[in-house]
């Protein structure tokens, strides 16, 4: 499916996927002998699983064979993966708890930062989730707040 | 640097050249003194050019010349500060500086809109109604997205989110299934007068999606538990590459999986399962 997407010139996104699949797509796999997408791919919003442990998030050692294969990630701001905790295993689903003292616009550039200090600028973008998500980060209440986005990143 | 000249006037002595280069210093003593104080303020004025240089070349060392960015005055508020930051980043991480056409030196797009959603449930796809472009275009449109505020957040382009929910039984696939979605409406300001009968089954790329379910058997469960993602990707692509013509064609986005979870097969995983009862729970590893 993956190289027919490829063939027709889609974009895979991986966002909604789990790690498993992420490293299939992106390394491949010897034994079934299969080298993964022949075209860079996206995580379309999604955001660092080292500061959100949340399985729709992306592991360091995917977002290293994000880079190798030129693609992109772009952080989201969809409550649930900019802030939260593991507590034990999680809830009684697997999912990590929503923290909201931290759901804030300081806490979704440190994403940014995280991410493109690991594997550099190029391969960050922003993917933002707006009219998709119940709630927001504190100082990202809409689209009118990009500017403050940008003036938050530098600090 | 205050050796060099003494080692340079004895290399250049061939009465002297072939002893050890301590013995060499203690016999150009003499003229080391003299010439470190002839051209003390050459070495002075070329060390400073260097370090000047360096500093400005080097991304570490390039706050050094702050007092001169520091002098100019901040910025008074969020649009001036955001435009003065627009203009150069000139250093930013702890990799030295970022690349200007990346992010700062233009608008950036927004990878993941979802007011095609939105207005999909909200108001039914009838963006002509005064109940819909009154307060999309005044800035009090419901949640997050209108015209108003996308000005205000000068943003540069969006890449708009499309989901459709397919038959849960893998066939029986027909037109409405698209023109009822969201891609119906993204075919209106697209301005393509794309209809319902275009939407049909016939199109190539329907076929061609009809065709790869049987790339291989592994792959044909994938695509029949996912076909509604797949589906959207043809739509997409078939919108986006439409002989109207449109430079979006690589927008169209592909989940590979989001709401069954196969462990018959791999590349089905998704990160979340829909539970029975409402709600998303982890999936679990195979």
């Amino acid at each position: 499916m993956v190289h027919e997407m490829n063939r027709l010139g889609m974009i895979v996104d991986l966002s909604h996927t789990a790690a498993s699949t992420m490293h299939d797509v992106l390394e491949g796999s010897k034994a079934k002998s299969w080298n993964g997408s022949r075209a860079p791919v996206v995580f379309s919003h999604s955001c660092a699983y080292a500061l959100c442990p949340h399985p729709r998030n992306v592991p360091d050692d995917v977002l290293h064979l994000v880079k190798a294969r030129n693609s992109l990630v772009m952080v989201t701001f969809s409550p649930d993966f900019v802030s939260c905790r593991n507590s034990e295993g999680g809830n009684k689903n697997g999912l990590p708890e929503r923290y909201d003292a931290n759901l804030t616009i300081s806490q979704v550039v440190r994403h940014m930062r995280y991410i493109g200090d690991l594997i550099w600028y190029e391969h960050m973008g922003i993917g933002s989730d707006f009219d998709g998500m119940p709630a927001t980060p504190q100082g990202l209440e809409d689209v009118a707040k990009y500017p403050d986005l940008v003036a938050e990143m530098p600090r | 640097m205050l050796l060099r000249p003494s080692f340079s006037y004895v290399a250049n002595c061939s009465t002297i050249c072939r002893v050890s280069p301590l013995r060499a210093l203690e016999l150009g003593s003499p003229l080391f003194k003299m010439l470190r104080f002839r051209y003390l303020g050459h070495t002075i004025t070329i060390s400073s050019l260097v370090l000047l240089l360096f500093s400005i070349w080097y991304p570490g060392l390039y706050q050094l010349p702050r007092f001169w960015r520091e002098s100019q005055p901040e910025p008074k508020t969020v649009a001036s500060r955001v435009a003065s930051i627009l203009r150069a980043i000139p250093s930013f991480g702890r990799h030295g500086s970022l690349n200007k056409g990346t992010l700062c030196s233009r608008s950036f797009p927004d990878g993941h809109l979802d007011l095609a959603y939105n207005i999909r449930w909200t108001h039914n796809n009838h963006i002509y109604q005064k109940n819909f472009i009154d307060p999309f275009e005044s800035g009090h449109f419901t949640e997050h997205v209108d015209l108003a505020r996308l000005r205000a957040g000068q943003l540069g382009g969006s890449s708009w989110s499309t989901l459709s929910d397919g038959p849960k039984n893998g066939s029986n696939i027909t037109s409405e299934y698209f023109a009822e979605g969201e891609e119906d409406l993204l075919s209106h300001p697209m301005g393509q007068n794309i209809t319902q009968t275009d939407l049909a089954c016939d199109s190539r790329p329907f076929h061609t999606w009809r065709r790869s379910r049987y790339i291989t058997p592994s792959l044909y469960k994938v695509q029949t538990h996912v076909q509604h993602s797949i589906r959207q990707q043809i739509c997409n692509e078939w919108m986006y590459s439409s002989p109207a013509g449109s430079s979006h064609r690589l927008l169209s986005k592909g989940f590979i999986s989001r709401e069954i979870h196969s462990c018959a097969n791999a590349y089905a995983d998704s990160a979340l399962v829909d539970l029975p009862t409402g709600g998303v729970a982890a999936a679990q590893p195979c």
